[in-house]
């Protein structure tokens, strides 16, 4: 199993009573301060905190793209990517993901991707993501589109990837007449190609197909069975559509993880940023997470189904789901292995810094990480003591 | 009374269902991205006067948005196929919001076809001070203080299309409209370019507190028609017909010269 350090590089200084001011969500309607000096020194923090991940033999370290909020401060991810290259000197650096549909032309993507190949000398894994509803409201693409525009963009990074010569593409969204991509990736015949995605059938059957065998990837905000059955769809998807069997490094998992010296040690000390993270950062109205036409109109009906006011959740109630690995050493590494052996996961991208967690906290946290869970099951691995 | 949409036009793979009923001269309502059903009362009502089509947009009655509906000109195009193809002249048009967009697109493109247009609260115009309301990010109360200014009215809308095949059928239409009107958002390039094509007598009606066209909107449409009148009323919202019926129909019965 390989270990990415996953981050989301927040403007960790947010106004928790947004909601007294009538706000209701960090997303768009923000009207919070906003430092350029403290802004800066996250950049700093973060970029630090990154680079000594890569110093405690991580297998890299993974960014991604998310627009006008406080959640996180890369709404261009390729910049950061660019920053990382000239730091990150041993491990992989992972876009996961950027929004294709959000651009006017994808080829601009493939472009930067190809640079950010050649400079990282061919450590660099793409992700490639619809982007989530609420940036259809802020790129003003219509939503409608998502879909039908992802799998174009798709094809047109890959035809401009693969084809050595002058390509024409005559799409219902992008059409090109006179582009050869110049510098060519450095990685042969392109960087590896991840899919973080939802849990969208159709995406997981497209991303598994043999011509593809894209990483899927689960990001943190849904429960461990759900996450899990995800992940073994693609599987099934590999064996029973497509006929050959789905390998570890086509599952990923990127799970928020905290590890102290004991079980309650570690609960007190996320608890106040994994909430921050679940309750304030990632609040959002279904308006701005669902425009029109970004899931089929049957899901609208469910997911606009009035329900009982959930209130806050705590850390508890986030733990009983599995959506976390938080814990001492052997709990993270028990938590670590059930993914790995239940799923067959390949990638689990811990997400080591969350809410408005201290420096010195995310540092302690990597290195107690490095040394307790990540060095143990490589040698777990080594030793073959378990099947893969 | 519920209206029942029978009838089916086709051309093509395209087409759409409509109602229609009574005699005289052909009277067209084409309604608003809220769906058909709020027109039901002035379907009945006109059809003492005249021959009264009401089209159910593809989209809008509970379908999926078919492909080939991709802009508001779409279902301006087919409208003008089936007038014609139905031997229609002389035509009044009642457009609400999305609806009174179709019925501008259809006037650039035939102005000779029609007799008297009433564009209500209509699309599609580029205001030069100020924006439509961004509808998509309303919830659903704030939707219904946007649109309508009466507490009778907003709570009735609160409370509609609770069932799940209503919900179904209100989702389909959300769909269609963000096709139709996302980008340019609540814009019709063409008709801004060729209003002054519209040199059929035209009435609007605006609510004066209509919160998704402002009411400024109706002044800049109704200034570039060389034969236009702007009826503004007083609190009222999107939706002059229901909030305002007693001054809307005065105003358009005496346009359409209805006898009564």
């Amino acid at each position: 199993m390989k270990f990415h350090v996953f981050h989301f590089l927040p403007y960790a200084d947010i106004d928790l009573k947004f909601r007294e001011k009538g706000q209701k969500t960090l997303w768009m309607f923000h009207k919070h301060r906003f430092d350029p000096e403290t802004c800066a020194d996250f950049y700093d923090t973060y970029l630090d905190e990154l680079s000594y991940a890569d110093e405690l033999g991580y297998d890299g370290v993974c960014v991604n793209e998310h627009h006008q909020t406080p959640h996180s401060l890369m709404p261009a991810p390729n910049v950061l990517a660019g920053a990382l290259s000239q730091r990150i000197k041993r491990g992989r650096i992972s876009i996961l993901g950027r929004a294709l549909p959000l651009v006017p032309n994808p080829l601009s993507i493939a472009e930067e991707w190809a640079m950010l190949d050649n400079l990282t000398r061919g450590r660099l894994n793409v992700g490639m993501v619809r982007g989530i509803g609420i940036e259809y409201h802020s790129s003003n693409v219509n939503p409608v589109e998502s879909n039908r525009r992802f799998y174009e963009a798709h094809d047109l990074i890959k035809l401009s990837w693969t084809e050595d010569d002058m390509i024409s593409f005559q799409g219902k969204y992008y059409e090109c007449r006179h582009f050869s991509l110049f510098p060519r990736p450095y990685q042969d015949p392109h960087p590896p190609i991840w899919i973080p995605s939802g849990g969208n059938p159709q995406m997981i059957e497209w991303a598994a197909h043999p011509d593809r065998r894209y990483t899927y990837l689960q990001f943190f905000n849904s429960p461990y069975q759900q996450i899990k059955a995800n992940l073994l769809a693609y599987k099934k998807a590999a064996r029973e559509v497509h006929g050959y069997e789905a390998q570890p490094e086509q599952l990923g998992w990127a799970v928020p993880t905290f590890v102290a010296r004991t079980d309650k040690e570690a609960i007190d000390l996320a608890r106040p940023h994994l909430e921050t993270l679940f309750n304030d950062f990632m609040a959002m109205t279904p308006e701005l997470l669902f425009p029109p036409g970004y899931v089929p109109a049957e899901a609208m009906v469910q997911i606009m189904k009035p329900r009982p006011g959930a209130g806050r959740r705590t850390i508890e109630s986030i733990m009983e789901l599995g959506m976390v690995h938080i814990g001492s050493p052997e709990t993270v590494r028990r938590q670590a292995r059930m993914a790995r052996d239940e799923i067959g996961l390949g990638h689990l991208l811990p997400m080591m810094h969350f809410g408005m967690m201290p420096t010195d906290m995310t540092r302690e946290n990597l290195r107690l990480y490095a040394d307790e869970v990540m060095a143990p099951l490589r040698e777990e691995a080594a030793l073959d003591v378990v099947p893969a | 009374m519920a209206l029942k949409f029978e009838d089916k036009f086709a051309f093509g793979d395209m087409g759409f269902s409509y109602a229609r009923k009574g005699k005289g001269s052909p009277l067209l309502i084409l309604h608003g991205a809220g769906g058909p059903d709020m027109w039901a009362g002035e379907f009945e009502r006109l059809s003492e006067h005249f021959d009264v089509i009401l089209p159910n947009h593809p989209g809008f009655d509970g379908s999926r948005c078919p492909d080939w509906l991709e802009a508001v000109e779409d279902l301006a195009y087919l409208y003008l196929v089936a007038l014609s193809a139905w031997g229609l002249r002389d035509v009044r048009v009642v457009g609400h919001s999305l609806g009174g967009w179709i019925a501008g697109e259809m006037a650039i493109r035939s102005p000779q076809i029609f007799h008297r247009l009433v564009l209500v609260a209509p699309g599609g115009i580029r205001g030069t001070d100020g924006f439509a309301g961004n509808n998509f990010v309303w919830s659903k109360e704030e939707t219904a203080e946007q649109l309508f200014q009466s507490d009778d009215l907003r709570q009735m809308f609160l409370a509609a299309n609770s069932d799940e095949a209503h919900a179904l059928t209100l989702h389909r239409s959300r769909e269609t409209t963000a096709r139709l009107v996302w980008s340019p958002r609540w814009i019709g390039p063409a008709l801004n370019k060729w209003v002054r094509r519209i040199d059929t007598p035209t009435l609007f009606i605006w609510g004066k507190q209509d919160g998704l066209f402002p009411v400024a909107f109706g002044r800049e449409f109704s200034s570039l028609l060389p034969d236009s009148e702007l009826i503004e009323l007083d609190d009222c919202g999107h939706v002059p017909h229901l909030e305002r019926p007693g001054e809307y129909r005065a105003a358009i019965d005496e346009f359409l010269e209805v006898s009564s």
